[in-house]
C-alpha cells in the first residue's frame, strides 16, 4: 500500500476505515490457534505421552524461538504479496522449486490438523451429549455431524464466523484464566513446587516431542500475515499482532500448565494418562467446568472451520496460479471457491472413514497422531521459512534492519532446525510407541514424499508451462503479474494456454 | 420504452442484480470491486485516465466532466502523488454500488418500488424487464459468435468473468467455461486499446482473489 505524507488524505482516511485494525486481527487468528483446545486437549496429550512434567517450560522455549522467527518473518511478509502463506516466503527466498516443495508440505500439514480435530471433537461431543442430554451414539457420529456443519459453513458465505469465533475465544481464555487461578492456589500437599520449570527433567529425547508438540500449540499465529493487504498499516498492525497473540498465548499455556502441574504434584502425569481433557476440567469443579467443558467444544469446532479455511486458502492460492489444477483458484459468484472448499471437505471424510475402517482410536491415532505430525510439518516449514528469509535479505536489505534480516532469522533457522532433527530423531516417542513402529517412519517420512512431488512438479512446470511457473508463490495475486499473451485462432485452441491465463 | 444505457459501470450493474427483485447477485465488496473498475474503464475507454507506472493519473487537458463521472475524475486529481489502480478499486468500490445505482435512477433505468412489507427497504428495479437481458443476450451473442468486440464489451465480458457472474448468471449459459469463447475474449482483451484496460482487469481480477482468500467479501 502507498503511504502519503500527512496529514492523511481523504482517500487515506477512507481506504483505512475500510481495513482491519489490532483486534481484529488477533481475533481472527485466536480463533484459529483455539487456545483451549491447546489447554484442555493438546496439555494432558503432552503429559501422557512423553511421561515428562515440563511442559511449560515447553511453552516458553518455544514461545521465544517463534518470537524470534517472527522478527524476520514479519519484516519480510512487508514485501511479499500472499505473504500469510509460507510458501510464498519460500519461493521468495529460496527459489520456486523448493516453494512448490513447501506448498506440498503445508498442504500436508495443514490437511492433517485439519482432519486430528475430527478425532477430538467426536469423543468429546459424544461423552458431553450422553452426559447432558442422555445421548448415545459413536463418536463418529458426531465427528460426522460436525464433518457436515464445517462442510455446509464452508459452502455458504464464509465470513459470517469470524466475530463470534472472536467472542468465544475471549470467553475461552477468561476461562482458561480462571482455571489456572484455581490450580494455582490449590497446590499439591499445600505448598507450591517449581520442579516444572526446572530444565533437568528434559532430556534429549524428551525435549524434541515436548517442544514439537508445543509449536503445535502455536499453529495458527502465522495466520497474522495473511491479513497484510487488509490492515490499516501493515508496517505496525501485522507485527504488533504478531507479537501481542504469541506473547499472550504463551503466557496463558505456560501458566496453565504450570498450574496442572502445581495442583496434581507428582500425579501429573498419571492423571493425564488416564483423564486426557478432564484434568484440566477437574480443577475448578461446577460453573467454571461445565463453562470450560462447553467451550472446549466450540473451540474444536473453531479449529475445525479455521483448519478447514486455511486449508482451502492453501490449495485455492495454488488454483489461481495453476500449480494445482484451475478448478481449485475458482469461485461461484458468491466467492465461494467450491471447489477448494469441497476438496478440504473429502480429505476430511475420507480420515473419519479410514480410522472406522482401521478400528483406530479417534483421540490417540487421528487426533494425536495426526495432530503432532501436522505440528512437526509446520515445525519443518518453520525451519525453512527462517532460512529463505536469511537469503532474500542477503540479496537486497529493502531498508529492513540488520537484526530482523540477518541475526534472527538465521538464530531461529539454527534453533528450529535443531528442534527438527531432535523431533525426527525420536518421532517414536512423540507418538508414543515402540521404536520400531511403522507409524514413527511414514508418518514423518510424509513430508520428504511431499516436498521431493512439489519440487518434481515445479521443474515440469518450469519445462512446460514457463507461464505458470512465473507467478508461482503469488497465489490470488497472480492474476495482476500475469503477461498477456495472444492466444491463437479457436481453431487452433489450446487448452493449457487458456486455462493459463484465467 | 426500453431506456438503454451505454455506460459500463451502468451494464454491470444491471447483470450483477436480479432485474425484477433487485437484489444483488454478488457480495458486497465484489460488487464493489468490480464496479469500481468499470468507472476506471469508462474513463479509460474515453480517454480521460491513463495508467503509469501502475498509479492512476488524469490526462492532461481533459475537459471536466459532470455526475459520477466527474466526481470520480475529482477525486483522481485531487489525490496527490498518483495512487495505484488498487488503491481507487478500493476506494471507489466503498461507494460504487450505490453511486452507480443512483446514476441509473436519475437517467431513468432503475426505477424506487417501495416493498409490499413493511420495514423493508425500497428496492431498485429496471424501470424495464427487458434493460438487463438486453445487455446479457448482445454480449452473449457477440461472445458465442466470436464477434469482433468493442472495448467496452470486451471490458465488460472481462469483468463478468472476474465477478463469475457468468457462472451463475442464467443468461450466460451458453459462454461459462467454454475454452473456445474464453480464447476469443483472452485474444481480444490482450490486444485491448488503450493497454491499461488489460492491467485494469488483471487487478480486479486479483483484488477479488485476494477478498476471497482472506474472507472479506
Amino acid at each position: 500500500m502507498s503511504e502519503t505524507d500527512s496529514p492523511p488524505s481523504a482517500v487515506s482516511q477512507a481506504l483505512a476505515s475500510n481495513r482491519l485494525g489490532i483486534s481484529q486481527v488477533v481475533f481472527f487468528v485466536l480463533a484459529s490457534i483455539a487456545p483451549l483446545l491447546v489447554t484442555a486437549g493438546l496439555v494432558p496429550s503432552a503429559f501422557a505421552a512423553t511421561g515428562l512434567t515440563g511442559v511449560p517450560i515447553a511453552f516458553v522455549i518455544v514461545a521465544v524461538v517463534l518470537a524470534v522467527f517472527s522478527i524476520g518473518y514479519v519484516a519480510m511478509a512487508r514485501h511479499v504479496t500472499n505473504a500469510g502463506a509460507f510458501y510464498a516466503l519460500i519461493t521468495k527466498g529460496l527459489g520456486r522449486p523448493l516453494g512448490v516443495g513447501g506448498a506440498l508440505v503445508a498442504l500436508t500439514a495443514y490437511n492433517l490438523l485439519q482432519v486430528a480435530v475430527y478425532g477430538m471433537i467426536g469423543p468429546q461431543l459424544g461423552s458431553y451429549a450422553a452426559d447432558n442430554f442422555g445421548l448415545n451414539a459413536s463418536w463418529w457420529v458426531w465427528s460426522l455431524l460436525v464433518w457436515a456443519v464445517v462442510t455446509t459453513l464452508g459452502l455458504v458465505r464464509v465470513e459470517i464466523s469470524g466475530k463470534l469465533l472472536g467472542v468465544l475465544s475471549s470467553i475461552e481464555l477468561l476461562v482458561i484464566l480462571a482455571l489456572t487461578a484455581k490450580g494455582l492456589t490449590h497446590p499439591a500437599g499445600g505448598h507450591q513446587s517449581f520442579h516444572a520449570l526446572s530444565l533437568t527433567d528434559l532430556t534429549a529425547t524428551g525435549l524434541g516431542p515436548l517442544l514439537a508438540i508445543a509449536i503445535l500449540g502455536f499453529v495458527g499465529f502465522e495466520q497474522t500475515a495473511v491479513y497484510s493487504e487488509e490492515v490499516r498499516d501493515a508496517r505496525r498492525t501485522i507485527p504488533r499482532a504478531t507479537f501481542l497473540t504469541l506473547g499472550g498465548i504463551a503466557v496463558i499455556y505456560a501458566a496453565c500448565s504450570f498450574a496442572l502441574t502445581d495442583y496434581y504434584g507428582g500425579q501429573v502425569v498419571n492423571v493425564a494418562q488416564t483423564q486426557s481433557s478432564s484434568m484440566l476440567f477437574a480443577l475448578a469443579p461446577g460453573l467454571v467446568a461445565s463453562t470450560a467443558r462447553t467451550l472446549f467444544l466450540t473451540s474444536l469446532f473453531a479449529a475445525a472451520l479455521a483448519f478447514h479455511n486455511a486449508c482451502w486458502r492453501y490449495t485455492f492460492s495454488l488454483g489461481r496460479e495453476g500449480v494445482l489444477p484451475s478448478a481449485f483458484g475458482r469461485t461461484r459468484s458468491t466467492g465461494v471457491p467450491r471447489v477448494a472448499s469441497l476438496a478440504q471437505s473429502m480429505i476430511g471424510l475420507a480420515a473419519i472413514v479410514l480410522t472406522v475402517a482401521a478400528g483406530w482410536d479417534p483421540v490417540n491415532q487421528l487426533f494425536y497422531w495426526a495432530g503432532t505430525t501436522g505440528g512437526f510439518g509446520i515445525l519443518i516449514l518453520l525451519a525453512v521459512t527462517s532460512l529463505a528469509i536469511v537469503s532474500y535479505f542477503r540479496r537486497d536489505a529493502r531498508d529492513e534492519s540488520v537484526l530482523a534480516r540477518r541475526y534472527a532469522p538465521a538464530l531461529a533457522a539454527i534453533a528450529l532446525g535443531t528442534m527438527v532433527w531432535l523431533c525426527a530423531d525420536n518421532y517414536a516417542t512423540l507418538l508414543g510407541v515402540g521404536p520400531t513402529s511403522r507409524a514413527a517412519i511414514w508418518l514423518p517420512s510424509s513430508f520428504a514424499i511431499a516436498a521431493v512431488i512439489g519440487i518434481g512438479w515445479a521443474l515440469i512446470l518450469k519445462a512446460h508451462s514457463p507461464q505458470t511457473y512465473a507467478v508461482i508463490g503469488l497465489g490470488p495475486e497472480s492474476a495482476a503479474h500475469r503477461v498477456p499473451v495472444f492466444s491463437p485462432p479457436a481453431n487452433l485452441a489450446d487448452t493449457h494456454t487458456s486455462e493459463g491465463s484465467r | 420504452m426500453l431506456v438503454r444505457t451505454e455506460r459500463l459501470a451502468d451494464e454491470l450493474y444491471l447483470l450483477a442484480h436480479d432485474e425484477t427483485s433487485g437484489r444483488p447477485l454478488l457480495p458486497d465488496r465484489l460488487a464493489g470491486l468490480a464496479l469500481a473498475a468499470a468507472l476506471l474503464g469508462e474513463l479509460g475507454l474515453t480517454g480521460l485516465i491513463a495508467v503509469r507506472d501502475g498509479n492512476v493519473v488524469v490526462v492532461e487537458g481533459s475537459l471536466p466532466e459532470i455526475g459520477l463521472i466527474g466526481n470520480v475524475m475529482c477525486d483522481l486529481e485531487v489525490e496527490k502523488p498518483p495512487r495505484p489502480v488498487r488503491d481507487w478499486l478500493e476506494y471507489f468500490g466503498q461507494h460504487a454500488n450505490r453511486s452507480v445505482a443512483s446514476r441509473l435512477v436519475a437517467s431513468g433505468v432503475l426505477v424506487r418500488r417501495p416493498s409490499r412489507l413493511p420495514l423493508r427497504p425500497v428496492r431498485l428495479v429496471p424501470a424495464d424487464l427487458n434493460s438487463a437481458a438486453v445487455v446479457a443476450a448482445t454480449l452473449v451473442t457477440d461472445l458465442v459468435r466470436s464477434r469482433r468486440l468493442e472495448a467496452r464489451s470486451a471490458m465488460l465480458a472481462g469483468l463478468v468473468r472476474a465477478t463469475r457472474l457468468d457462472r451463475d448468471h442464467p443468461m450466460f449459459f451458453e459462454v461459462r467455461d467454454q475454452p473456445a469463447v474464453q480464447q476469443h475474449l483472452d485474444a481480444t482483451l490482450a490486444e485491448i486499446s488503450p493497454p491499461f484496460l488489460g492491467e485494469l482487469l488483471r487487478q480486479t481480477e486479483a483484488a477479488i482473489a485476494s477478498a476471497v482468500a482472506t474472507h472479506r467479501i
